[in-house]
């Protein structure tokens, strides 16, 4: 259960020039002619953030019940591996994944 | 400790014992069995046993595998001491066993990397050709992972050592995102070298960025045997796979569920709160008890969001749960208790709720107007809901206070003069069109309620003084220009009553040709026929036609010539002359246009001038048209206007005939059922029969819980004006509007609503039980 913040990659504090370029952004990321699922939820995202009065209508009105699946999202989430930016950081996530590796290999 | 050593002991025996019974074949399938169920330790007494028996190769090399199985299997148990030390014995028992490869294997497993990279050079050839390029792909990641191994170790001229490079600098890419030089880089690293799947992985995430799913796709081609496995696995976790993993879970027996892939890495807590999650259903008080038991969990950022979005959900407890909860402020308390209110279908406590919320908002911090405005935009939408709680008035006036923190809002504007029109004097409803203009004195929509409004007070020269303001903002706004025409017909007519012929022409002339509805399309042409029949030129037949065919629907045509022959007060012979004419063509098209029946609904139902009565003469001449157009199929949107319209035209039997058939193509909408029952008390113009009410009041309270306030309100203002309601005398004790306060109880931080704790139950209405909405309940 990701905000239109989140989808969108904004700040909450942004502004509508900067929630368009965002939006933008992700149209060219995920197009819809080849990501036609991942557009839709951008573009969900955007129409409820837009403008200021969206912006603060969604503060004020909204409200979604999460659904278990988007819960247990958050909770795998912290596990979830973000694409490393350092080479220092690539050798200790392969490390890690190599280490459970080798404990489980069987060569016989 | 003494005891459960005790117990292991005398199971052994036990199994020992049971061996004994057991015939040669018996025992060999068993060995088997327990080698494949990864049994080792009984295999081992098994195969010892056998070869009391029989000292065959066979089960010399089923002991062998069972020592070998039993050594990895407390190796993956960290147990190392104990899988040395029966590696010698496994040594001293088979003098020719390959036991290198099961060396390198407990060397991987208790990460001595180095040594295991020595050993494999001297044995590598002991090793099949797939588990040798299994090694070199792990050694590659070993070395890139900078995991106690050195190039050194490797020949110069190995793939391990020659790729190395290229590898490393497309790790380097990724890192700094250099997509294009990346892609070159992998390109450069051969499908059959050990870094495979590191091209594949590094391939993967470059376009997980980009394009998810095929970033997904490629990085789930990386197997269970791959180094680089675990690797991709952490970069696949997603919310898609959070869905499948509790189907996993609901569908996996308890006891095999540690084996769920996806369950793969994460601790027992996780594992056991996914579980509860599994089980969870969706019940949202349930899904706020697994998060609040397992906060720490769950990322510190997403926390507040989780319960911003649970606990409306969660009714009742919603309020008992806040109440205990110092995680949030007063303020969101309060906010939160009026978006569960909502949730739980109570506007009238959600209202309650909003005005304290209001309460904590500084009103003097001017950039906080613009929430406290929507806070009452909504509660007057919450209002709306609750019409038994709210007065017109109240509503009216919440609206108005919005305006005050948010005077923009044009929407707001208009529907408080729609109110005030509706609620208040003319006076007042004129003062607040005056106010929203000067507040906004270029939006269009307001501009023309002041038009409207103008020409209704008969201040025709500010009204089209209005009409001007807005085409200066809108020069193509129709109903500007089309108000302008009008403006202009209605001029020219009062010139011809006054016989100042010229003038009149003149006016006609100047009548806009901009105009784009179809009632003004080639009218003033017909204006100026009629005008010159007025002076007696009988050439005026010729302009009336011409006009009539400029109109593309032929309907609209003869019915303006028809309604202009009224307006002008052609003499009776003319107008007759004239209405035969439409009633001839009417007789001759059998077919009906259905652009053109909708446009003269969508005409009749607009009509708001004070040439009404003419317009319903003219309409009672197409009775037949009417009764033939209605008997096809429309939206429930299209019947309700036509029902409509057919009642402002006082055509009761095309009424009856269209909802009849409407109630057939809809059965589910009770409007049809309503208009249907009003058309038969119409037709017969006599008052309803005490069932045809109780009828009605049915439909009424269906139409109640779909809101369908302002439809009853209709229907009994016709019934009212006919006069053919009647008045029934109801028990006293019988009460229809008790409202169902809910769980929510009375909200305790209202000090106006404690004073009347009792649910305030609208006064039962006096006389006529049809009239649910008088302002005095």
């Amino acid at each position: 259960m990701k905000t239109p913040y989140e989808i969108l990659e904004v700040n909450e504090s942004a502004d509508d020039t900067a929630v368009k370029k965002a939006y933008l952004g992700m149209v060219r990321r995920y197009p819809p002619e080849r990501c036609s699922e991942d557009f839709q939820r951008i573009y969900g995202a955007y129409e409820r953030i837009k403008t200021a009065e969206d912006r603060l209508s969604y503060r004020l009105l909204h409200c979604t019940l999460p659904e278990p699946a988007d819960v247990a999202g958050l909770l795998l989430q912290k596990d979830t591996q973000q694409i490393p930016a350092s080479r220092e950081e690539w050798q200790s996530i392969l490390s890690e994944g190599l280490g459970r590796f080798c404990r489980e290999l069987k060569l016989l | 400790m003494a005891k459960r050593k005790k117990k292991k002991f005398k199971n052994q025996v036990n199994k020992t014992a049971s061996l004994h019974s057991l015939s040669l074949e018996e025992l060999r399938k068993r060995g088997g069995l327990l080698l494949k169920q990864e049994k080792f330790q009984d295999a081992i007494a098994c195969y010892k046993h056998l070869l009391k028996l029989d000292q065959s190769e066979e089960f010399f090399q089923g002991l062998e595998q069972a020592y070998q199985g039993r050594i990895l299997a407390l190796a993956a148990k960290s147990m190392f001491k104990e899988a040395s030390a029966l590696l010698d014995v496994l040594v001293q028992r088979f003098q020719n066993a390959k036991v290198n490869p099961l060396k390198l294997n407990l060397l991987f497993q208790a990460g001595d990397y180095a040594e295991a990279v020595s050993l494999y050079n001297l044995c590598q050839n002991e090793l099949p050709t797939k588990k040798q390029q299994q090694l070199e792909a792990l050694f590659g990641a070993l070395l890139l992972a900078d995991n106690n191994v050195k190039l050194e170790n490797f020949a110069a001229d190995s793939a391990i050592a020659r790729i190395y490079p290229k590898a490393l600098s497309a790790i380097d890419l990724s890192c700094s995102n250099q997509k294009d030089k990346l892609e070159e880089v992998l390109r450069q690293i051969p499908i059959r070298s050990p870094y495979r799947d590191l091209r594949t992985l590094l391939t993967g995430l470059h376009h997980l960025s980009d394009d998810k799913t095929k970033g997904c796709e490629i990085l789930r081609k990386i197997t269970k045997d791959s180094p680089y496995y675990h690797c991709a696995t952490a970069f696949l976790t997603s919310t898609d796979s959070a869905k499948s993993l509790l189907a996993d879970l609901v569908a996996t027996p308890k006891g095999s569920r540690s084996k769920l892939p996806g369950l793969h890495g994460l601790s027992n807590s996780q594992i056991r709160v996914l579980e509860n999650l599994a089980t969870a259903d969706g019940k949202p008080v349930l899904l706020y008890k697994i998060v609040r038991q397992n906060e720490r969990l769950f990322p510190r950022a997403n926390i507040f969001e989780l319960y911003r979005n649970i606990l409306p959900f969660c009714g009742e407890q919603a309020i008992e749960i806040l109440a205990r909860s110092k995680t949030f402020n007063r303020s969101t308390k309060i906010h939160l208790c009026a978006l569960a209110a909502e949730q739980d279908n109570m506007p009238i406590f959600a209202v309650t709720y909003w005005g304290d919320y209001l309460e904590t908002i500084n009103t003097k911090d001017p950039a906080k107007h613009h929430e406290i405005a929507m806070v009452m935009r909504h509660q007057v939408k919450l209002m709306k809901q609750n019409r038994y709680e709210h007065s017109p008035l109240e509503v009216l006036d919440t609206m108005l206070k919005s305006l005050e923190y948010d005077p923009s809002h044009v929407h707001t504007w208009l529907d408080a003069l729609e109110y005030a029109k509706r609620h208040q004097s003319k006076q007042q409803h004129y003062a607040m069109i005056q106010e929203a203009v000067q507040k906004l004195p270029e939006e269009v929509s307001l501009l023309l309620v002041a038009m409207r409004a103008s020409s209704n007070r008969n201040a025709h020269k500010k009204a089209a003084g209005l009409a001007e303001r807005v085409l200066a903002v809108d020069p193509i706004n129709t109903a500007a220009l089309d108000f302008l025409v009008a403006s202009r017909l209605e001029h020219g007519r009062k010139l011809a009553s006054q016989k100042k012929w010229a003038l009149a022409e003149k006016e006609l002339l100047a009548a806009d040709t901009r105009a784009r509805s179809i009632r003004y399309k080639g009218r003033s042409l017909i204006c100026l026929g009629i005008l010159l029949l007025l002076q007696n030129n009988d050439s005026g037949a010729q302009h009336i036609d011409e006009g009539r065919q400029e109109n593309p629907y032929p309907l609209f045509g003869h019915i303006l010539v028809a309604l202009e022959a009224r307006l002008y007060g052609l003499p009776k012979t003319r107008q007759k002359e004239y209405d035969k004419t439409l009633k001839q063509y009417i007789n001759t098209t059998k077919t009906t246009d259905s652009t053109e029946f909708r446009r003269l609904i969508s005409w009749i139902l607009g009509f708001e001038d004070k040439h009404w009565p003419m317009l319903k003469q003219v309409c009672q001449l197409l009775k037949g048209y009417f009764s033939n157009a209605v008997s096809r199929d429309f939206s429930r949107e299209e019947g309700l206007s036509i029902c409509r319209a057919l009642e402002q035209i006082e055509l009761p039997i095309a009424l009856f005939k269209c909802s009849a058939s409407l109630v057939k193509q809809h059965p589910h909408v009770p409007e049809f059922k309503v208009w249907k029952m009003l058309a038969s008390v119409l037709k017969t113009n006599t008052p309803m029969t005490f069932t045809a009410y109780d009828e009605m009041e049915d439909l009424f309270d269906d139409l109640v819980e779909k809101n369908q306030f302002d439809f009853i309100d209709h229907i009994e203002n016709i019934l009212e004006k006919t006069g053919l309601d009647h008045d029934f005398d109801f028990d006293d004790d019988e009460d229809d509007f008790g409202i169902d306060f809910g769980p929510f109880g009375q909200p305790k931080s209202m000090p106006d609503m404690q004073e009347d704790t009792k649910p305030s139950k609208p006064k039962k209405p006096a006389g006529r039980q049809l009239n649910l909405f008088d302002d005095d309940l």
